[in-house]
């Protein structure tokens, strides 16, 4: 019965956090690169080796280097590769990709290569087949970040047993001034990290806004 | 011969919107499917459509595809082969 009971949301905490941002890319709000041509940048940094990077478009490109910089703070794999959950969100949905597409198709013949990507929940994807996680996902669109909620759904995870950890993304990719966030999650069970709540969500979402002023 | 091997990669990179890459990281002689380059079936698609369009040729054997696509050699020695 205790089992079924509610998690407070203090039961979970925060352990990492990654940033990346027209200009620089940031683990725990240190700075990991700063260069021009910010994503080709972070992958080279990251030594990931992956070809297939190149191919995907940007909010996978950097739904993948988020996720890598977060392992290098954190150690997936004291997880079941069932055990991770991607909870990802964004406004412009995969609307960079959809532009695109129909130019393509303007163009005269739709490309496969940009179609593929025509879906914003195909970041997560990505990162599946990157990292070899076969735990749960949802992608949401709102317009702005829906903090309460994405506690919710991950103490929803926690609680059922879905997921042992989670990655919690906010990614628009429209423009060039685009924006991406992650954050690890874990039960606090495991020691230290800062509480979830929605408002410490919410806050490491915005930081965008703070790191692009100060740039 | 190179600058053929040049222009293909360039092209390459564009039909296949591998942004953020460079003609200097796609080596002539190495593999462009699988391992190499990391393509896939739907990038083949692109590969016939590119060759189609600024070649005007046509490849329509798949086993002729995998020979033809292997690397940027096989492409380039293949467009020399039957535009010359």
């Amino acid at each position: 019965m205790a089992d079924a009971m509610p998690q407070q949301s203090s039961d979970m905490t925060i352990k990492a956090t990654a940033h990346i941002t027209p200009k620089k890319a940031l683990i725990n709000d240190e700075v990991f690169v700063e260069a021009p041509g910010i994503v080709r940048a972070t992958y080279e940094k990251l030594e990931m080796g992956y070809p297939k990077f190149f191919k995907m478009d940007r909010m996978c490109k950097l739904g993948v280097l988020g996720v890598d910089m977060l392992l290098r703070s954190v150690d997936a794999t004291r997880f079941a590769d069932d055990e991770i959950g991607l909870l990802f969100s964004n406004s412009d949905s995969s609307l960079e990709s959809d532009v695109k597409h129909q130019q393509s198709i303007d163009e005269g013949a739709a490309s496969p290569a940009i179609f593929v990507y025509t879906l914003p929940n195909i970041v997560l994807g990505e990162i599946g087949i990157r990292q070899k996680w076969y735990g749960e996902q949802l992608f949401t669109v709102t317009p702005e970040p829906d903090a309460e909620f994405l506690v919710q759904v991950v103490q929803s995870w926690f609680q059922m047993n879905k997921a042992k950890a989670c990655v919690v993304g906010w990614i628009n990719s429209l423009s060039d001034d685009f924006e991406a966030a992650f954050i690890w999650i874990e039960n606090q069970e495991n020691g230290g990290g800062i509480p979830l709540t929605a408002l410490n969500l919410k806050q490491i979402i915005s930081t965008h806004g703070r790191l692009e002023r100060e740039a | 011969m190179d600058d053929l091997k040049e222009k293909l990669k360039v092209q390459v990179i564009e039909h296949l919107n591998l942004e953020d890459m460079q003609p200097s990281d796609i080596p002539n002689d190495e593999p462009l499917f699988g391992e190499g380059l990391g393509l896939d079936s739907i990038d083949a698609l692109e590969l016939i459509v590119m060759l189609e369009k600024h070649y005007g040729l046509k490849v329509t054997n798949p086993e002729d595809g995998r020979r033809v696509f292997y690397t940027i050699d096989t492409m380039a020695d293949y467009i020399k082969e039957h535009t010359s």
